[in-house]
């Protein structure tokens, strides 16, 4: 009855607890986890890590729509987070954003209708110094400018 | 002078134990473990001056030592590594390039302490980090610098990484405590005091990244050589992170207290030409901005707040006459908007109305009374909020509005930038 | 003690308080929207924030500890502005609709921007529109939402369930279940009483009625034996809805769903309008004189042919203890007879357990017992269930350190709340009580205390736990030892321990020997009667029981020595026994096990009489006459809690049409027979029962050994346990009359675990007969993890199952459980 997606998040969670004084510790992680399994934060996601951790799933939502990068909706095979925030912005992130819409279609929040990127604006992601920056998936980028952008994007399909 | 804090990172395998090893790495831990009690390295943190670099510069010493007497075990050591202030990226090269620095100073600092257990709080922005991070903790469990039995001296000490999601709220070490044991990051009432009840209700040490990168150099050159480097005040080496309208913007490790002039002008290489400075945020979005008159402000816990700012996390913002300052303040207020845990009022509704004021402010849509009315929202704000993150945000209005309200003006009367 | 100064005054105050609990001690108003008593302080509103000398923030008031010589300022102008600017926030948002609103006339962010608002907000951009969530009693407007959050406070840590939670961050922040559908929870409504606006509104109640036309009327609540204090509104003599108020009851505020939303069972359709007669085989309506006329003349004759003993009466716990005085003192002096029981099959089996082992006539249970405990052991019991207010208790005792250890082949809200919960077979709590003493005296505990040294029968009681080991016990209870013997540990560590158990009518998972299980425990360990908390079951079934409804004590528990009258086992279930019976506020086709025999011998009976508020199944059946009572609320009387105590029950609203106080109806039988027993009025019975003096025995102690059984083994044929007993929102006769709660659950159902579902094939919502040795019934299957493999879950009491057919009139010492067979 089991199936390998609820199997993946209950050995989560039991590797994990013993990490932690209470086992509400590893919702965070979990989520981590879930969204790997699920590609977003699923009621499945929520109910599996609910049923393993004995939290309430009003507990575990309330906690995944806290933090800004859960994805707590589906979205595309690759994940743009560009950063807008004052240095990156004032380094030319708005023209970057504009092109990705021209180019894509792409809106703040949204998905490519093929799929393929989902884009989602970030706060200051710890790389002023080389601003504009994104991350795209896990892999960062800096010194972004309107060639070298689509250049790293041709690289996710 | 001599990096510490960024030693030997243009060596690319400095992560790797054994090129840290190679520099003199662990050999303070060995020092401090084998030579000194606990209490003597509590008693140095606290002569040699130190205060923490996440931004409220708390005396380290003295955190430690109320954490040292609270009666109740177990303790938990907990490094803030959730840099989430904008402009800053200090603790990236440490967590990215030195990890084994940070996991030496949070071992010394659990021996002092007496914590058996700790946790690295990263922020979910930082992925290769906890990469880098996961694979040194491996590094120094197998060389015997974490685990049950540390050096052999029958003293234990576990750590692991946690990884955040995304919240600014969580740099706050209360909300960072609420994160780590699962839930939404929303600040904690204080009283009590993580250091008495913190992480699951026991004394809990939270300290920034470069709070405890500094512990080794403390114990290696000793507490009196350590408060001579840098403002007598609040010694110690500093990494500012630079960033904006200048040259070379980057990391730098300088002493507390060196100018913000020297800063922008000779480490950096000063700004683009042709271009005239037209403001200066010294230590990260949620400290209040200079003008260009304040150049010659030495970069410290004691000055800057002199001259109406805050040291903060060191993070220098630096604008030049290209910049649209109320355009600027327009996105500084969406972050604070949406980074506000929603906790209390003041915040969570203040900093939504203040946005949209600037945000009409910005494309023409404002009157003069509505800067009347982002004054009165921001004063109203300002000590009213559950924790600083609505007062910072407040703060920096009015410090706006006070040093540039001609240019705010401009924006109202010809609905464009001057 | 340290001394503080506020607004000027010097006052000594505990250091361990708030200065806002301080300043409404001492009737300072500081408005707070976000603070409650019962849970920890949150400080987010920013209202209740005040003026303390030497800070140059404003502190707020509700998270901030007195110090010595603090000097406090509740109402200066930095203080005033500071509420101004926050209510001028909280309004941002609020749609300002409060003519359409339930709570406006009662709500705090009315009054207080009537008392600082401003006429005019300076915020000029659009509100935000969120959508609503619903559920069958509580609605959510998350636009009226000022974002307290003290309903997830209370709905987590008061009441240990986390139903819902603020979802999204900062300005986006709203109340919502987990994925905003209808709220999935059990309905409590504690969330609508914390709400301070309009977000959270009582479905039934909505639009009923503005807060200025309802009139306030304190009542104690019908449904459990805790006895909390329920506030009325009441417009124009009708009751239109119901709430806790803080500070008032035994409960303080807290109400449980059936005390919120139960109370319409006063109007169901189904209520008796005027006494009934049978003629011709049906029912028609009559009179009082007539059918008091025919009373008169049948029981007499059957007095005089039959004699006294030939008739009978059932007494009802949820009747006033008033009413059962009466009815009792009817039978006694009128008739003559001591032919008086209640339902057996629940409480009894703690009073008799009570008086075989500690020498006690009675044992009141304590509602504050869990709180100054370290250890808690709750043996198939779903207290929150039964007892919900009291369940609170364990729950605020583990939210303040105590562990707590549940047995219960249920999940239930104790044991996701628990340290430690084992999932033992169904009805093996006694054997796992066995298996605890069996640890006890091998670790010598026994001898620790000169009580348990020398309490009778130890001797026995050694003898007979040597067939308890941990390994035996295990094996009956089919749990891992290692785990039983952490749990034995636990438990015996502790130093302030607790027991409880609860024994209804509708659970048949404990029996006699489980209460006497339980006593021995006690004793064995020195801790005595109060460690162990078996609470009464309805709201008076306490007071029932001291006001003699049983055959062998009169009121005050004085024990009939010379000739006892019948038990419900020999009236209702051996022909012959009786000719007559008297039924109060009982419906025994509905709730009385062992359907059929109950039915062969009830149609065999002369005459019936059934008194009650509606016409329940067994008077539509059997009766030949039917009186109607008045109904709760309609009538002033005395209610007995679990905990022994008295509380007065108001007379709310008029009876409907020709109902009587049940007391009234025996005053004037027994005039109508010639017989008048005084007490013309209730002053003057309530003097009477003043007077009645209490015999509750002296305590000595006795082991009563009793080994574990199995009243009815699983076999190939009926291979599944089945366990009874009430589920939150239904517990019997009146609940199953409201229409509130009959929304939530009306039909019977049957739970089974998934694996078990799977190897019966049966689906979810399937239609089955459970089957029985004794009989078979239908009902709906519900597939849940909550109940363990080899066992189902019949909640009773709900209408048209036929559930009890299954079960077995029993009165020995095992749990009652049956074993049965379940077919599509």
């Amino acid at each position: 009855m089991e199936n390998n997606n609820v199997k993946t998040i209950r050995d989560f969670i039991e590797r994990e607890k013993k990490s932690y004084a209470s086992i509400e510790s590893t919702v965070i992680p979990a989520l981590h986890e879930a969204e790997g399994v699920y590609g977003w934060i699923s009621p499945e996601a929520i109910e599996d890590i609910s049923n393993y951790t004995g939290v309430s799933k009003a507990k575990i939502k309330g906690t995944a729509t806290f933090y800004a990068m859960y994805k707590n909706k589906p979205m595309g095979r690759h994940l743009i987070q560009l950063c807008t925030n004052v240095v990156c912005m004032v380094m030319g992130s708005e023209s970057l954003l504009s092109l990705l819409n021209e180019r894509y279609e792409l809106e703040p929040g949204g998905m490519t209708s093929d799929g393929r990127f989902s884009l989602v604006i970030m706060e200051c992601i710890g790389a002023c110094g080389t601003a504009p920056a994104m991350l795209v998936d896990a892999d960062y980028y800096d010194n972004l400018n309107e060639k070298n952008i689509f250049e790293i994007l041709d690289k996710y399909q | 002078m001599k990096k510490v804090l960024l030693k030997n990172i243009e060596n690319p395998d400095s992560a790797l134990l054994t090129e840290y090893m190679r520099v003199g790495g662990y050999k303070n831990l060995k020092s401090a473990v084998k030579e000194m009690t606990p209490r003597d390295i509590i008693d140095d943190v606290k002569e040699s001056g130190l205060r923490g670099r996440g931004g409220a510069g708390f005396p380290t010493g003295m955190k430690w030592q109320f954490a040292s007497m609270d009666p109740k075990f177990p303790k938990y050591l907990v490094c803030n590594a959730d840099e989430g202030e904008p402009g800053t990226f200090k603790d990236r090269p440490i967590l990215e390039k030195n990890p084994h620095l940070l996991i030496e100073g949070m071992v010394i600092a659990a021996y002092a302490l007496q914590c058996s257990r700790g946790y690295i709080y990263l922020r979910g922005e930082y992925p290769q980090a906890k990469v880098i991070l996961e694979s040194a903790i491996d590094e120094a469990y197998k060389k015997g610098f974490l685990g049950d039995d540390i050096l052999k001296r029958h003293f234990k000490f576990n750590l692991s990484v946690y990884q955040g999601a995304g919240a600014y709220i969580c740099g706050e070490e209360t909300a960072l405590i609420e994160s780590l044991e699962g839930r939404r990051g929303q600040p904690r009432i204080k009283p009590p005091f993580p250091v008495n009840a913190g992480l699951w209700g026991r004394p809990t040490i939270v300290n920034n990244v470069e709070t405890f990168a500094n512990i080794p150099l403390i114990i290696e050159i000793g507490p009196k050589s350590y408060a001579a480097i840098g403002n007598t005040a609040c010694p110690g080496p500093k990494l500012f992170s630079v960033s904006g309208c200048v040259k070379r913007p980057g990391v730098y490790e300088l002493p507390m207290g060196t100018t913000l002039k020297e800063i922008v002008y000779e480490h950096c290489g000063g700004l683009v030409d042709g271009r005239t400075l037209k403001g200066i945020i010294p230590g990260g979005l949620s400290t209040p901005i200079l003008t260009p008159d304040k150049i010659d402000c030495a970069m410290d816990f004691v000055n800057l707040p002199k001259a109406g700012s805050q040291l903060g996390s060191g993070a220098v913002m630096v604008f030049d006459d290209s910049v649209c300052l109320v355009k600027v303040y327009e996105r500084a207020m969406k972050f604070f908007e949406h980074e506000s845990c929603g906790k209390c009022t003041p915040c969570r509704e203040g900093t939504g109305w203040m946005r949209n004021i600037l945000g009409r402010i910005e494309c023409g849509r404002a009157t003069a009374e509505d800067v009347d009315t982002l004054i009165d929202v921001a004063n109203n704000i300002s000590g009213a909020t559950f924790c600083p993150l609505g007062d910072g945000a407040a703060g920096v209005v009015l410090a706006f509005v006070n040093n540039y309200r001609d240019e705010i003006d401009y924006h109202i009367k010809y609905k464009k930038c001057c | 003690m340290i001394t503080i100064t506020i607004d000027g005054k010097k006052v000594e105050v505990e250091k361990d308080t708030t200065l806002l609990q301080i300043a409404l001690a001492k009737d300072i108003d500081i408005p707070h929207l976000c603070w409650d008593d019962r849970i920890r302080p949150f400080g987010g509103c920013r209202l209740c924030v005040v003026e303390v000398e030497g800070y140059d923030r404003l502190l707020s008031a509700c998270s901030t500890p007195p110090e010595n010589g603090m000097v406090i300022y509740t109402n200066s102008e930095a203080v005033i502005n500071a509420r101004k600017a926050v209510l001028d926030m909280l309004l941002i948002h609020h749609p300002l609709d409060c003519p359409v609103c339930d709570k406006a006339g009662n709500c705090k962010l009315q009054d207080l921007a009537y008392k600082y608002g401003s006429t005019e907000s300076a915020f000029k951009e659009e509100k935000k529109h969120a959508v609503s969530a619903e559920s069958p009693f509580i609605e959510l407007n998350p636009n009226r939402c000022i974002l307290c959050g003290k309903c997830v406070r209370v709905c987590w840590e008061h009441q240990g369930v986390g139903a819902i939670n603020l979802i999204d961050k900062g300005f986006n922040t709203k109340i919502s279940p987990a994925f905003q559908e209808v709220l999935d929870c059990e309905f409590c409504g504690q969330c609508v009483d914390a709400c301070p606006v309009g977000a959270l509104g009582s479905k039934p109640f909505k639009y009923m009625s503005l807060a200025w036309f309802l009139e306030e009327r304190d009542n104690i609540c019908p449904y459990c034996s805790v006895g909390c204090t329920i506030t009325l509104n009441v417009r124009e003599r009708r009751i239109i809805s119901a709430k806790g108020v803080k500070n008032k009851g035994v409960n303080n505020g807290d109400l449980c769903g059936r005390g919120r939303y139960g109370v319409d069972f006063v109007y169901a359709a189904n209520r008796l309008t005027t006494p009934l007669i049978r003629e011709n085989g049906m029912l028609r309506q009559s009179t009082w004189d007539e059918v008091m006329q025919y009373l008169s003349i049948h029981l007499r004759k059957i007095i005089k042919t039959k004699g006294p003993d030939s008739i009978g009466a059932i007494g009802s716990p949820r009747c006033t203890i008033e009413d059962n005085y009466m009815l009792q003192k009817f039978m006694r002096s009128v008739i003559g007879t001591n032919n008086i029981d209640s339902d057996r099959f629940g409480y009894a089996k703690i009073q008799q357990a009570v008086e075989m082992t500690f020498g006690l006539h009675t044992l009141p249970i304590s509602l504050n017992s869990p709180l100054d405990k370290d250890v808690l052991l709750v043996l198939e019991s779903d207290i929150t269930s039964t007892h919900p207010i009291w369940g609170l208790k364990f729950i605020e005792a583990v939210q303040k350190g105590a562990k707590l250890i549940v047995m219960d082949p249920r999940e239930t809200k104790l044991s996701k709340r628990s340290s430690k919960w084992l999932r033992i077979k169904p009805g093996t709590s006694q054997a796992i009580l066995n298996g605890i003493m069996k640890a006890a005296i091998d670790k010598g505990l026994h001898l620790k205390n000169k009580r348990s040294r020398e309490a009778g029968n130890l001797d026995a009681l050694i003898q007979l736990l040597k067939a308890y080991t941990i390994q035996q016990v295990s094996d009956i209870a089919e749990i891992c030892s290692r785990e039983f013997t952490e749990v034995i540990d636990m438990f015996l560590k502790g130093e302030r321990r607790l027991t409880a158990i609860t024994i209804g009518p509708a659970e048949n998972n404990k029996g006699l020997g489980t209460a006497l299980a339980a006593s021995n425990m006690v004793m064995l360990l020195g801790d005595g009667p109060q460690a162990l908390q078996m609470p009464a079951t309805y709201s008076n079934t306490y007071g029932m029981w001291q006001m003699g409804i049983t055959p062998d004590y009169l009121p005050g528990y004085e024990k009939i020595t010379d000739k006892p009258g019948k038990n419900i086992f020999k009236m209702l279930y051996e022909k012959g026994q009786i000719s007559a019976l008297f039924i109060i506020g009982e419906d025994p086709l509905i709730t009385y096990p062992d359907l059929n025999k109950l039915e062969e011998v009830l149609g065999s009976l002369d005459l019936i009489i059934a008194q009650d508020i509606r016409l329940t199944k067994t008077a539509e059946k059997f009766a030949h006459i039917v009186l109607p009572a008045a109904s709760w609320a309609e009538k002033e009387g005395t209610f007995i809690n679990a905990a022994g105590i008295r509380q007065k029950v108001n007379k709310i609203v008029e009876p409907a049409t020709d109902a009587t106080p049940d007391w009234k109806i025996f005053r004037n039988l027994s005039r109508a027979m010639h017989h008048p027993i005084g007490m013309d009025d209730l002053s003057a019975l309530k003097e009477k029962i003043h007077q009645i003096k209490l015999h509750i025995g002296d305590e000595k102690w006795n082991y009563v050994p009793v080994p574990y059984e199995e009243m009815d083994p699983p076999d190939d044929d009926y291979p599944l346990l089945m366990v009874s007993g009430n589920i939150m929102q239904h517990s019997g006769a009146f609940s199953v009359m409201s229409k509130s709660l009959s929304h939530v659950f009306a039909d019977s159902f049957v739970q089974i675990n998934e694996y078990d579902a799977e190897f019966f094939g049966l689906k979810d919502g399937d239609i089955v007969t459970i089957e029985s040795k004794r009989g078979q019934a239908k009902t709906k299957v519900r597939i849940s993890d909550e109940v363990s493999r080899g066992m189902v879950f019949v909640p009773l009491h709900l209408k048209d199952s036929r559930m009890s057919e299954l079960y077995v009139a029993y009165e020995g010492f095992a749990a009652p459980i049956i074993a049965v067979k379940i077919r599509k």
